[in-house]
């Protein structure tokens, strides 16, 4: 036997009024607490993403959409830039680095993403296993790709039209040109760890049959097969070939090169495929998705403006759009915060109303109490535990409501964007609320206890 | 025993209540008589040290229970002095056997469910020991009022209309637990009532 004990049996004797004030504060601290939590952990992710990418250049659109495609890889991308075009603002003496990004493909809806051994470097990725990617079709994979999709050091794969399962038409839209596992990265906490690397040849290279929007867009599925030996040809021809005049090059293509089709393999050694970066990216035509830019000094961003005016590409600030984001994101959780509060309010009134009624009903017991020695400083204790109690279990719910809130947003963001929330340690801001939502249980119960240690014990017995 | 000299007491400037003089020895009956509105109850609740009296004095053995504080009455209460009520009450939420041992935990002495088992058994209520208060009957609840008021071993019972609300049936098993219990705490009982039944059964009586 002890007061919490009793304070215990009498929460738990009124199940009605205890489920009321306790699911409210659970609601109220669950949404505070989800909302604290994916806040902290998209700031995180987000901040970590940017981290020291001054610019976005790509394809003109929105420049939120340029951010989000290519800092964070959950949008689709705006388009493509010319490579002979992006050159005046990439060799700027005012961009101290620029990394490559070029898209088309996915494998099993992770991206693979054409870049160079500056994009690893950027977010000081290691190696876990294997070797940078160094020739096309070479490529590394993010740790998240490696264990969902199960490849490992050495594995081939074939990649797929588009950046997201889902875009794939009904035939599948596979490319035959296999890529091999070469190496494996270290978890970085970045977008690496979701995404395939490879050189960017190999993005220009796959394509090689296709359309320049094709790139981007997937077009009717067609098995496109890969032309050993005329390859080097459509290449230098191929950007220029119009829509119109595709099917004539397949009918060609298909035509001679079935049986070829089945030593593919071989390509890997064949010249084109050996060509490096600057010889392809050379060529006339060439494209490109975006460049991540981080610039020299302060007054880059007026000059490579300036530059950008008049082309069909434009430069992004990420810190902008992500702030841009984060103010019509923040609107919803402001709103959701002051519904949240608001929840909490009434829980405590709730816990109020339910401990200042039952002294009402309580009051013969309470007196009764003191006639058989408890002092008031028991009795207080008592209504205050109670109380307390409700409290105590309202935020522990509403903590474990949270989390099980943050597992259902991680399992739909990382079904849609390969992003996961799954930190659940306890916030410092959460032990606030938590303190704070203690503090305030305390209050709201500390003038039914005070009113019942006023209790009358001779007159209230004596009216029995 | 206990023992009080010119008590009075005063709820508005217009009534006040003054009160024989009460002696009793430890293991002696007292019975308090008095119509309603005579202050029974008030008398009952000055010597359980429940009220301050506006003049007088209350000895219990050697001690002026009249000139302690608030809080030390308290103390002394819970430790020293049972009290059965007219109506019982109970603390709802918890079990008979809880609501038994409630004295012990309250004056801080050691809780023997031992005892409270034994006083249900004397009281013939043991199969009732884990249900709650509530869903006894009037008769059974008193009963349980009583092993309560013993649990400390007081040296005192004081007892307030413990019979009125009952049949003679109840009426009877209640006093004649009452005698019992006070005899075997050797304690002093004082039972303030105007029912009628008790008058003949008690020897020594006081009228208000």
């Amino acid at each position: 036997m002890n007061l919490f004990k009793i304070a215990f049996s009498n929460i738990r004797s009124k199940p009605l009024n205890t489920f009321l004030s306790v699911i409210l504060l659970a609601f109220g601290v669950g949404i505070i607490s989800l909302l604290l939590l994916v806040e902290n952990q998209l700031t995180e992710k987000f901040n970590r993403n940017i981290k020291d990418i001054d610019f976005v250049l790509g394809a003109k659109g929105s420049p939120l959409q340029l951010i989000l495609a290519n800092v964070y890889h959950v949008d689709a991308p705006t388009g493509n830039i010319l490579i002979e075009e992006s050159r005046r603002i990439v060799k700027d003496i005012m961009v101290e680095e620029a990394i490559p990004l070029a898209y088309g493909d996915n494998y099993e809806s992770w991206r693979i993403v054409g870049t160079n051994q500056k994009y690893p470097d950027h977010y000081t990725c290691k190696l876990k296993e294997g070797k940078p990617f160094e020739k096309a079709f070479e490529a590394c994979l993010g740790i998240e790709v490696a264990s969902k999709t199960g490849l490992k050091l050495g594995d081939t794969f074939t990649s797929m039209h588009g950046l997201d399962a889902e875009e794939v038409t009904e035939e599948d839209h596979h490319h035959d040109t296999k890529y091999t596992v070469v190496g494996i990265y270290e978890r970085s906490e970045s977008v690496i760890d979701n995404l395939i690397l490879t050189p960017v040849q190999s993005v220009w290279l796959v394509h090689e049959h296709q359309d320049e929007e094709a790139v981007v867009a997937p077009i009717e599925a067609e098995e496109h097969v890969h032309v050993e030996g005329e390859e080097h040809d459509h290449a230098q021809e191929g950007d220029h070939i119009h829509a119109e005049e595709e099917d004539q090059v397949h009918v060609h293509v298909e035509g001679e090169e079935h049986d070829h089709a089945h030593d593919h393999d071989h390509a890997h050694d064949h010249d084109h495929f050996e060509m490096t970066y600057e010889e392809l990216a050379a060529e006339p035509g060439r494209e490109i998705t975006a460049y991540l830019i981080k610039k020299r000094n302060k007054g880059a961003m007026g000059q490579l403006a300036k530059k950008v005016e008049g082309t069909s590409m434009q430069l992004a600030n990420p810190a902008i759009e992500a702030n841009r984001l984060n103010q019509n994101f923040g609107l919803g959780m402001e709103t959701m915060q002051a519904i949240a509060i608001l929840i909490m309010a009434l829980s405590f009134i709730s816990v109020f109303i339910s401990l200042y009624n039952s002294l009402k009903d309580r009051r013969y017991e309470l007196a009764l109490m003191r006639t058989m020695g408890g002092s008031r400083t028991s009795i207080f204790s008592l209504i205050l535990l109670e109380g307390l109690s409700l409290t105590c279990i309202g935020a522990l719910i509403g903590l474990v409501l949270s989390r099980i809130g943050l597992l259902i947003l991680s399992y739909f963001m990382e079904k849609n964007f390969h992003y996961n929330l799954t930190d659940m340690s306890v916030l410092p801001a959460e032990w606030v609320l938590i303190s704070i939502t203690l503090g305030v249980g305390i209050l709201a119960s500390f003038l039914p206890a005070a009113k019942a240690i006023q209790i009358d014990i001779s007159k209230t017995l004596s009216n029995a | 025993m206990i023992k009080s000299t010119g008590l009075t007491f005063q709820y508005y400037p217009t009534t006040k209540f003054r009160f024989p003089d009460i002696e009793c020895q430890f293991g002696e009956h007292l019975l308090l008589l008095g119509e309603s509105g005579k202050g029974k109850t008030t008398l009952l609740h000055l010597l359980a040290g429940m009220l301050q009296p506006s003049a007088g004095n209350i000895f219990i053995g050697d001690i002026e229970t009249s000139a302690l504080s608030g809080a030390e009455q308290d103390k002394f209460r819970g430790k020293n002095i049972g009290i059965v009520f007219q109506t019982p009450h109970f603390v709802e939420s918890l079990s008979v056997e809880d609501n038994l041992i409630l004295p012990q935990f309250l004056t801080g002495n050691t809780i023997n469910r031992k005892k409270a088992r034994e006083v249900m058994d004397r009281l013939r209520l043991g199969n009732m020991m884990h249900k709650k208060p509530s869903t006894l009957s009037a008769g059974e609840q008193q009963r349980v009022a009583i092993g309560r008021a013993i649990m400390n071993e007081p040296v005192i019972i004081l007892a307030d209309e413990p019979t009125s609300a009952l049949d003679d049936h109840n009426a009877e098993e209640v006093i004649k637990l009452l005698e019992e219990q006070a005899k075997s705490a050797n304690a002093s009982l004082l039972i303030v009532t105007h029912d009628k039944r008790l008058k003949d059964r008690f020897p020594k009586s006081i009228q208000i």
